[in-house]
């Protein structure tokens, strides 16, 4: 009976049967469930929300720098440098200039910077965003 | 990249949609996952969570505004799982071509490591026939499946209501969790 068609595609046709399972489990099912599966159905759902946090945040700095680097592109082909958002050079010269006059900076921050570890532009421009959103260049700098 | 057409949402609308997500969705999301790798079990099903919330996030799997946000993230699920499958398939290596007189709905003919894991998806069917022996619901679904048949048609073709259709799919997830806890490949 069950020899006739391709067992991959039977199997493939049971796991989107099992997932319609899944998605259409009520809600004390599906939480009675991950109680049973991982104690605390709460904390272990607050651990996929951080992952899904993580991804959020580092595709929001994605997106910062990916802007930027337009930005850049259109003031530098415009031949113009009137905008308040720097360039990655300039960034990265404020950042270093920073480093240099003060000690109070978050070490967890600065860490990599002060170490002389490599960063790579998007690094320079995220932390530089860092130190701005925390006042640092509100003195003049910026 | 130009602006996201009307049909879509932005990165925006899609962040939300994933903070707005209720612990009920997570967990029916992760268990969506983890049946879509349950033959895979060095793929960790929150591996799949992950790289689909960076691909709808990213824009490389877009959200028509027109459909659920659950149905485009387990369709989001799908895909990445295929993608991460196919990955592990290559990992282990593949075998030496060995022609097979039976189609298995592949493009082209399967090599040695594909007719062993034929053998192996068969005797898993097999195990799950004799699971469910005494309970004829659950060998419709099961028959279903083998045909490609969807769920309306598995009811009207045995006679099932909706609710026992349902009725059987629980007992096929819960039987099959039961028998396999680590998935149908170990």
């Amino acid at each position: 009976m069950s020899n006739q068609k391709s067992p991959k595609k039977t199997l493939d046709n049971l796991v989107e049967l099992l997932c319609d399972e899944a998605m259409a489990a009520s809600d004390a099912d599906i939480v009675a469930e991950a109680t049973a599966y991982h104690g605390d159905a709460k904390t272990h759902v607050s651990k996929l929300r951080a992952m899904a946090e993580e991804r959020i945040a580092m595709h929001r700095k994605k997106r910062l720098f990916e802007a930027r680097q337009k930005l850049d592109a259109a003031s530098s082909a415009e031949g113009s440098n009137a905008l308040v958002n720097r360039t990655l050079s300039e960034m990265k010269d404020l950042v270093l200039n920073l480093l240099k006059k003060r000690d109070d900076l978050p070490q967890r921050l600065t860490m990599a910077a002060r170490s002389g570890e490599s960063m790579s532009d998007e690094d320079w421009a995220s932390l530089y965003d860092d130190l701005s959103d925390l006042g640092f260049f509100d003195g003049g700098e910026k | 990249m130009g602006e996201t057409p009307d049909e879509f949402a932005s990165p925006a609308d899609v962040e939300q949609a994933i903070r707005g997500l209720r612990d009920e969705d997570w967990l029916r999301l992760e268990k969506a996952a983890s049946y879509h790798v349950y033959r895979y079990s060095s793929i960790n099903p929150k591996e799949v969570l992950a790289e689909a919330v960076s691909r709808m996030l990213g824009g490389e799997r877009r959200w028509p505004r027109d459909v659920n946000f659950n149905t485009y993230f387990r369709n989001v699920l799908r895909s990445v799982a295929d993608e991460l499958r196919n990955k592990e398939k290559e990992r282990l290596g593949l075998g030496t071509t060995v022609l097979v007189a039976f189609d298995d709905g592949q493009d082209g003919p399967p090599d040695g490591r594909d007719l062993v894991q034929q053998v192996e998806h068969q005797e898993t069917i097999e195990q799950i026939w004799g699971l469910f022996s005494d309970d004829e619901q659950v060998q419709s679904l099961v028959l279903g499946a083998e045909e490609g048949m969807t769920a309306i048609e598995v009811q009207k073709e045995f006679n099932l209501s909706g609710a026992e259709y349902d009725a059987a799919r629980k007992r096929l997830d819960r039987g099959l969790k039961k028998h396999f806890p680590k998935g149908w490949r170990s």
